[in-house]
């Protein structure tokens, strides 16, 4: 009875609302009967006092006209959205002990290469020894080059040597807003306790702690007291952590207490490794000169790689068409593009030289002084790294040098990267300027 | 708006927008891949378009399929939202679909921004669907946060081509279709020649047209058409 109530009423107000309102607030409710009850669920807190305030009264009038009581008609949040807001208590958590782990991200399909080899080494003895080999260990590096998946190959290995573990993966957005639930709804001790027991705790992306001071304060009690336990901790960020700002100095501290590792930006092969191995994962037969096409153009992070293999594999399927180096080029023309705009010589010399704060045209001239030497040969190799000219032309571009001293310089930045972290750091840096 | 008791029994409901009714003209690719999106728990879509190339329609078909195989689907278009709207975005992990319209209206805005990101991470790790939509492409749109972008460059990315004239008259002649008039050449003609020729105002003036037909009990007509648009040329939203 009610459903064809609601069902009429839907009528109504499609007429009446805006279709964006309709589509928006109104359709999606779902709607649950019974005892002379109406009511309507909405996914969220939001969307329910949304509707209460604007919508209800004339919902209400509707079921009044055929014949219904107006308070009969209710909006609530629905049941299923309501567990997931609040976190579960402590025991049902431990039911499931690898809470939030995705099984897909294995260290057995991670593509390494020089650009993360240090970061998996890591996670993987950590994940063998947690607790013993580096606690914290923490992960930085730009988004979208692995980070996330180590942290789940990490927890799915520690799951796996021993079930008992209580493992518990989650982004720190989520850490933040259920302890905000769990103060809401007075059930912070419970939090507290699940969090402060966890056998390995991994949190992703704690740039986002940035300014939230109640949660570091939090976070840092539950720091404390897993390393007290030797449980492992494992943290991601998309910075080094010290230059992370609003986060506690303690805090902070605290994080440099084990071991950081940066990931950086996959190179060439590793790139090429990248769109092989997904192709493979999908049962879609890649062309390695396809490979190598996008390979050269997308050089920014993993997430765009594979997005433009996504992008490339639905058009050939829908089209029916063969992935061949044209195809490719054609369905990615306007994302190739952005990815060739940014990366110009001049753009590198730019950036370079705002980076060591000088004048481009003293990068490029004739003087040989290490505070502009050391620039010009970053900038160099940079341009031979990020962009398809010959040496002969970079050298050109370059105040006219030779087409040896550009080799030099890029060997000389490539040997200094593997002693000098300082210099290995600008370089992270600057790829990560230049290719986001 | 709202306030009114009366309830005009006789006026048939809007049929909601449905893939049958989609002009395919140029767009096979990612009219396709947005049907697909059903099919692929975990997907995610990234569909641009000019206003008026069809963007809310797929969306909005999408979402209509979706709950008649049985799933949840929520369609949000954040045009014209405010910035508190961005909580409306929370617990969106239970749906099998969620689809974000007009992404173009928020991206720069730091509140919105982390909203979609903490939505996408949250769909994305209960294996749920989602299809975003901008009038810009994604890499011409001004996201500050860069997790976000490249989450949204991760899926599948389509873009849509606006209808030409031909394609527009297509369009008309399928809403007449659904909206069961009679619309004749002439007067598709009319409306394409003298009023605004962007497609939310030709839709809209069809609506009009439905309605004052009905009223006045007349044909759609030249003349009709005529005063609809001497009504609507001078305020009407492009919306």
């Amino acid at each position: 009875m009610t459903q064809n109530f609601w069902q009429t009423c839907l009528q109504h107000l499609e007429r009446e609302m805006p279709a964006d309102d309709f589509n928006t607030w109104v359709r999606p409710l779902q709607i649950r009967s019974g005892k002379g009850r109406t009511t309507l669920l909405s996914p969220n807190e939001y969307v329910r006092d949304h509707i209460s305030l604007n919508y209800l009264e004339r919902i209400r009038d509707i079921f009044e006209h055929l014949g219904a009581a107006r308070e009969s008609v209710v909006v609530e949040i629905s049941r299923a959205s309501d567990q997931v807001a609040a976190p579960a208590p402590a025991s049902a958590q431990q039911a499931r002990p690898r809470s939030g782990l995705d099984r897909r991200y294995r260290f057995s399909n991670f593509v390494q290469g020089k650009s993360n080899e240090l970061a998996y080494a890591a996670t993987q003895q950590v994940a063998k020894k947690p607790g013993a080999a580096y606690n914290p260990l923490l992960l930085y590096g730009g988004t979208g080059l692995g980070k996330t998946h180590l942290l789940h190959a990490a927890g799915n290995m520690i799951f796996k040597r021993n079930h008992d573990a209580r493992v518990i993966y989650l982004h720190s957005e989520q850490f933040v807003s259920e302890m905000i639930q769990a103060l809401r709804g007075d059930r912070i001790d419970a939090f507290k306790q699940h969090y402060r027991t966890a056998g390995a705790l991994l949190i992703d992306d704690i740039q986002f702690f940035a300014g939230k001071e109640r949660t570091q304060e939090e976070f840092f009690h539950t720091f404390n007291a897993l390393l007290d336990s030797q449980q492992q901790i494992i943290l991601t960020c998309d910075r080094y952590p010290k230059e992370v700002d609003g986060i506690e100095a303690r805090l902070r501290s605290r994080f440099g207490w084990g071991l950081t590792v940066s990931i950086e930006p996959p190179d060439f092969e590793t790139r090429v490794a990248i769109l092989m191995n997904k192709a493979q994962e999908r049962d879609v037969a890649l062309d390695e000169a396809v490979a190598y096409l996008i390979a050269r153009r997308i050089r920014s992070n993993v997430r765009d790689l594979e997005g433009a293999l996504n992008t490339l594999f639905a058009n050939a399927r829908f089209t029916g068409r063969r992935i061949t180096e044209s195809f490719a080029q054609e369905v990615l023309r306007d994302l190739l593009l952005v990815h060739d705009r940014l990366i110009t010589m001049e753009n590198i010399q730019k950036s370079v030289a705002e980076y060591y704060k000088l004048r481009v045209t003293d990068m490029l001239s004739r003087r040989r002084t290490r505070t502009i030497a050391r620039p010009r040969q970053m900038a160099m190799a940079l341009t031979k790294e990020l962009t398809e000219h010959s040496l002969p032309e970079i050298g050109e571009a370059f105040g006219g040098r030779d087409h040896t001293t550009v080799l030099h310089a890029c060997r000389t930045i490539e040997k200094l990267c593997e002693t000098d972290g300082r210099l290995r750091e600008d370089r992270a840096k600057l790829v990560r300027q230049l290719t986001a | 708006m709202l306030c009114s008791p009366q309830i005009p029994l006789q006026l048939e409901p809007r049929r909601p927008d449905r893939f049958e009714d989609f002009v395919v003209g140029p767009n096979a690719v990612a009219f396709h891949a947005v049907q697909q999106l059903l099919e692929e728990p975990g997907g995610i879509l990234f569909l641009s378009g000019p206003q008026g190339s069809g963007k809310s329609h797929l969306l909005n078909a999408l979402c209509h399929a979706a709950r008649h195989s049985g799933m949840a689907a929520f369609y949000i278009a954040l045009k014209r939202l405010p910035e508190e709207a961005a909580a409306g975005l929370e617990g969106l992990q239970t749906l099998d679909l969620v689809c974000v319209d007009d992404l173009d209206h928020v991206a720069g805005n730091p509140v919105w921004e982390q909203a979609l990101f903490r939505c996408f991470n949250e769909i994305r790790d209960a294996g749920g669907r989602l299809l975003v939509s901008s009038s810009q492409p994604l890499s011409s749109l001004p996201i500050q946060l860069p997790d976000l972008a490249s989450r949204l460059a991760w899926g599948v990315r389509q873009n849509l081509q606006p209808p030409d004239d031909a394609g527009k008259l297509e369009v008309l002649q399928q809403r007449a279709r659904t909206l069961r008039i009679e619309v004749p050449l002439d007067v598709q003609n009319y409306l394409l020649r003298y009023g605004r020729r962007d497609m939310a105002f030709l839709l809209s003036a069809l609506e009009r047209l439905k309605d004052a037909a009905f009223a006045d009990k007349r044909k759609i007509t030249v003349p009709l058409a005529r005063e609809i648009l001497g009504e609507q040329s001078g305020g009407a939203d492009a919306g």
